[in-house]
């Protein structure tokens, strides 16, 4: 047996004990639900719907999880009446509060089922503002109505016990918003993974540059999960759209930093899209078609438990490129395309237990043709071509949900391709990918929780690679060389690259008064690529006052894996080590009712032997010699409104790094100042306005200073001056999103346009430079871009 | 996985350059074009080895037939690194500084025997507008003030592989609308009746460069992975008129090994004609090089 195989073996044993083993303790552990003193509803009513509507045959059964304050944290459709009864009920659902659920006189987090019932307005109601979907009724003067009465409590229907387990908090900032809002953020098209933009941490990144930029960190030393599994990209084409349907989001949860011992191998943030389980006895579609993409929803019971959902999506990029633009118009023809699909099938096996399959998948592809070499880089030349595709099965098993004791052990298993070809310079790496992750939660007592998991990242590639040397990811501004003045390399085709990681991490959750809560933590980390073992303690502390503010606080250590090249012969250096940061942050939340909060965070984290590249990419090629600081702070204010939301977030920061002890510079997309303002409400009438405003500090640049004539290549080497020593302008760009709706039967109807960059800022992105780098001028983004779109949903 | 992304980014970006500043493939102003390598008693290889001799021409144009520059060149080994243009690691083992003239750059040096024979050798040089260089400053470099452009020239010695070789643009190797077009001594000022082919202004041309199976050296195998051929990068520069490009491009898998490229003649000529040179060099990215220059008369 090898070594690699010995290590696989081993770890797929752990997560399968893992699983085994852990149920039977949650039943040990288990404590019963009678002591448990369901919530009581103060301020739930009948949903009144205009005189003369119709009214269904009987209410819509809904789930709450309710928060330990008596607050509404999500709401799901149990038994529907039909899309238009069903999201009525959702609206409503999300307004009530309650006496919160106690066990032992404590407040708890529970989950209940509720019956929204829904009745007409009585005459002198008929002048208010109608509810979406039905028609504004005539004034009519009444006299005064009787308002409508609360619920008692026993219209709570099947409480079961489903109490939650409170899991451990995870991490000192957690921001989430939900799917509506997500998908009507301005300036995304609807796409809900985009909606990040809209919160403090995240930087502007350019199109075609990668993932987001989370509190100063570099695009590789975040990572985005789908259901606690790695994914390897966010966007397709690095910021166009999200390689998933918005449907199937079902909760977005940004984590700038200070994050939970469930995540690991980065040193920057975490971003986890958490799928959305479909239900109901109904079927469900939708289409989507606009200028970028056309998409495809669908979800559909199979019998009493099982309920699935799909959705497809392709772009529609290349058909416009085909038929719209000239081919003088450029001297290269494009085509470029993506696609992507999800497919979910999830089993409620009783009412603790789920079994989740997830499909999904995604491509990128660019075909160009150069028909002449450009001037300014003569190595480009004929077809240039590349894809970047992966595919995976997932299969995932909850047990004990609702429960004090729960589990969830699943595994991953797909194939990666990424292709690429320019000119006579190529590289294919495809293989094998396998993750895993088992997670078992349990509250010990009221005041002591915990949550133990193990998780595992394994790629197992083949490859070839025929290209310039690469450099250090960030801080080097010779990685923009023109290619035809860079050495080439050639490696692979001989042995597998194997990238074998497991993982194992234990928090706790302890509460020596309700108020206050402690929260230590470790992940440990193997990197078999590396044989190096980490260690990582982490620590979060949270105080909650009963008017609704929150101090919080955190430090912990953060290890980053490696890119997997980075450690490979000929390329790389085989003895180099993972490297670490310290995150630190502290900060208040306020709440205001259920409809607004304000929050301050101010961090702090320091880069310990950082990756980078050796001074002229001579031999080791990279060493375990950079260090970086990144500070500031982060504010945030969000209203929700009756009909719409209103969002602000401002960042301040400073992010630098520094290579063998040299000054420190500033980090390649450090932006001092982020400023986000964006606002969405209904006009009625099926109306919505939305607006979403950016100004952001420039990114940092290096100015060119001279230029060399290199006899070997016939182009001009630029001599920069002192790395990112130079600023860009302001960004500053406004999207306005504008829709219409109709309700026609059960079909929902939308017309939309979602107009990025309203006013056609010229915002500089970057410089061209003439062949001898003796003149510049700025690369402005894009342009104004209105995407026309049709949604209808079923 | 990461850098995969890089290089779909690169493709990305590059589909959103549109034409360079200022025109490449017009001579505007004094530069170097090209360099060639030839080793003593044997012109045809591109690389010396260790304790061989070898001189280096660099082809300078400029608006003028005879610019006037002085330059300065070094010979020395080259510094670890891949990125960049090379830099010396110790004393240069040659040198030259001159005063201005019109001469071609060039150097002749001798490898020192205890080199690496799979070293990298550096020629660093300058060219100083009308002025001569600041002598024995390395790399070269200009007097304060000077007009200076510098040079480089990187040479991977071969080692155990079998040595490049320079490829070659035979006399007929350029045509000119289909036909052979002969080098001729350049003049300046009026050219017509001088013996040059006489083209109207305004008129489209085609240059056609050909070469020859033997300029594309074989590549070591290195795992398959690489072009098992070289490949050869064509530059062509006018003094005058519109060139549509400056560079062409034959892989090492292309059956075609002509190259060809559109002139458009420039307008507003005087009687007398005005005389307009081109340049063409080839090179195999490893140091191997050949380059020649002809002329047209432009007419009324």
């Amino acid at each position: 047996m090898s070594p690699v195989i010995f290590r696989s073996s081993a770890l797929l044993a752990v997560l399968l004990c893992t699983a085994l083993a852990l149920p039977a303790f949650a039943q040990e552990n288990e404590v019963g639900a009678e002591t448990v003193v369901p919530p009581r509803p103060k301020n739930a009513s009948r949903v009144r719907v205009p005189e003369g509507t119709t009214l269904p045959s009987g209410g819509v059964l809904l789930e709450l999880a309710i928060t330990e304050r008596g607050k509404v944290q999500s709401a799901t459709v149990i038994e529907s009446q039909g899309p238009k009864w069903d999201a009525l009920a959702l609206e409503r659902a999300q307004l009530f509060e309650f006496e919160p659920a106690q066990r032992g006189g404590v407040p708890i987090a529970v989950k209940v089922r509720y019956l929204a019932e829904f009745e007409l307005e009585p005459p002198a109601q008929s002048q208010s503002v109608a509810e979406p979907g039905f028609p504004p009724p005539p004034p009519t003067p009444a006299p005064a109505a009787k308002p409508p009465e609360p619920l008692a409590a026993g219209h709570l229907e099947a409480f079961e016990g489903m109490t939650t387990v409170e899991a451990p908090p995870r991490e000192v900032t957690r921001r989430s918003v939900d799917r509506e809002t997500l998908e009507r953020v301005p300036g995304t098209s609807g796409d809900t993974l985009r909606g990040i933009e809209l919160m403090p941490g995240v930087a502007r990144t350019s199109l075609g540059f990668g993932d987001p930029i989370l509190r100063g960190a570099a695009f590789n030393e975040s990572q985005t999960f789908l259901n606690g599994t790695p994914v390897p990209f966010l966007y397709h084409f690095g910021g166009l759209k999200s390689f998933i349907n918005s449907r199937l989001v079902d909760r977005l949860d940004l984590y700038p930093g200070n994050f939970s011992p469930r995540y690991g191998r980065v040193a920057g943030g975490v971003i986890e899209v958490r799928t959305r389980d479909p239900e109901g006895d109904d079927f469900h579609g939708a289409v989507d078609l606009n200028l970028i993409d056309s998409s495809v929803y669908a979800a559909a019971p199979a019998g009493d438990k099982v309920n699935v959902a799909a959705a497809v999506r392709r772009s529609n990029i290349d058909f416009f490129f085909e038929n719209f633009v000239p081919e003088d118009a450029y001297s290269i023809v494009a085509a470029p395309t993506y696609y992507d699909y999800q497919l979910l099938g999830v089993y409620r096996v009783d009412a603790a237990t789920r079994l989740r399959l997830l499909g999904y998948g995604s491509r990128d592809s660019i075909e160009l043709f150069f028909r002449e070499p450009p001037d300014d880089d003569p190595a480009i030349a004929g077809r240039v071509e590349g894809s970047l595709e992966f595919h995976r099965l997932g299969l995932e098993l909850e047990t004990g949900r609702g429960t004090r004791s729960s589990t969830t052990v699943g595994v991953t298993a797909g194939r990666i391709v990424a292709d690429q070809h320019f000119g006579e310079l190529k590289q294919r790496f495809s293989g094998l990918e396998l993750h895993g992750r088992a997670e078992t939660r349990h509250e010990l007592h009221e005041t002591l929780n915990f949550a133990l998991g193990a998780d595992f990242f394994g790629w197992f590639l083949d490859g070839r690679y025929h290209g310039p040397r690469p450099g250090q990811l960030e801080g080097d501004p010779r990685n923009n060389d023109p290619l035809a003045s860079r050495s080439t390399i050639s490696v692979g085709g001989e042995e597998r690259i194997d990238t074998i990681r497991p993982a194992g991490y234990l928090e706790l959750g302890f509460r020596p008064i309700p108020e206050l809560l402690l929260a230590p933590g470790a992940r440990l980390d193997y990197f078999g690529d590396l044989r190096h073992l980490s260690v990582d303690p982490r620590f979060a502390v949270r105080y909650e006052f009963p008017q609704g503010t929150a101090l919080k606080a955190g430090v912990g250590y953060y290890t980053q894996a490696l890119e997997f090249w980075q450690s490979m012969p000929v390329v790389g250096n085989p003895d180099i080590d993972p490297w670490r940061a310290l995150h630190t942050s502290a900060g208040v939340e306020q709440r205001f009712g259920d409809h607004a909060e304000i929050g301050v965070e101010g961090f702090y984290k320091h880069l310990e032997d950082v990756v980078v590249g050796t001074p002229n990419r001579e031999e080791p090629y990279f060493e375990n010699e950079g260090e970086g600081r990144i500070y500031g702070a982060e504010f945030s204010g969000r209203a929700r409104l009756e009909d719409g939301f209103a969002e602000v977030a401002y960042t301040i920061s400073r992010s630098e790094r520094r290579e063998y002890e040299n000054r420190y510079r500033l980090f390649d997309q450090d932006q001092t100042h982020i400023l986000v303002l964006a606002a969405e409400h209904g006009l009625g009438g099926g109306f919505r306005l939305g607006a979403r405003y950016r100004l952001i500090s420039g990114n940092p640049t290096t100015p060119v200073e001279s230029s060399v004539y290199d006899a070997t290549t016939g182009i001009y080497v630029p001599r920069y001056g002192a790395t990112n020593s130079e600023r860009g302008p302001m960004f500053h760009q406004l999207d306005v999103r504008f829709e219409k709706e109709w309700h026609i039967g059960p079909v929902e109807l939308a017309a939309y346009i979602d107009v990025q960059n309203a006013y056609n800022a010229q915002n500089p992105q970057g410089y061209r430079y003439s062949y001898d780098y003796s003149e510049k001028e700025a690369v402005t983004g894009l342009p104004i871009f209105p995407n026309l779109g049709l949604r209808g949903e079923l | 996985m990461r850098a995969s992304r890089v290089i779909l980014v690169l493709a990305l970006a590059s589909s959103a350059c549109g034409d360079p500043l200022v025109s490449v493939e017009r001579i505007a102003s004094l530069r170097a074009l090209g360099a060639r390598v030839e080793v003593e008693g044997d012109p045809a290889r591109a690389l010396p080895l260790p304790g061989e001799t070898a001189t280096v021409r660099f082809l300078v144009a400029a608006p003028e037939v005879a610019p006037s520059f002085g330059f300065g060149l070094v010979a020395c080994e080259a510094s670890p690194g891949e990125v960049g243009t090379p830099t010396c690691a110790g004393e240069p083992f040659s040198s030259v500084y001159t005063e201005p003239a019109s001469d071609a750059p060039a150097l002749t040096f001798t490898l020192p025997d205890a080199m690496a024979a799979d070293g990298r050798v550096a020629v660093l040089g300058v060219l100083c507008e009308g002025e001569a260089p600041r002598t024995g400053s390395v790399p070269p470099v200009c007097n304060d003030g000077a007009i200076e452009h510098r040079v480089s020239l990187g040479l991977w010695l071969p080692g155990d592989e079998e040595p490049n070789r320079n490829p070659n643009l035979a006399e007929d190797a350029i045509a000119f609308d289909g036909e052979p077009l002969a080098a001729t001594t350049p003049v300046e000022g009026a050219c017509a009746g001088l013996g040059f082919v006489e083209v109207p202004e305004r008129t489209n041309h085609r240059f056609s460069v050909a070469l020859r199976e033997g300029d594309r050296d074989a590549l070591p195998a290195e795992d398959g992975v690489g072009p098992s051929r070289e490949g050869l990068q064509v530059s062509h520069f006018s003094t005058s008129g519109e060139l549509d490009r400056a560079f062409s491009y034959v892989s090492g898998n292309d059956s075609e090994l002509s190259v060809s490229v559109d002139w458009k003649a420039p307008h507003g000529i005087g009687d007398g004609g005005h005389p307009v040179r081109f340049f063409f060099v080839v090179r195999d990215f490893r140091g191997g090089s050949a380059f020649t220059e002809r002329s047209l008369c432009v007419v009324p």
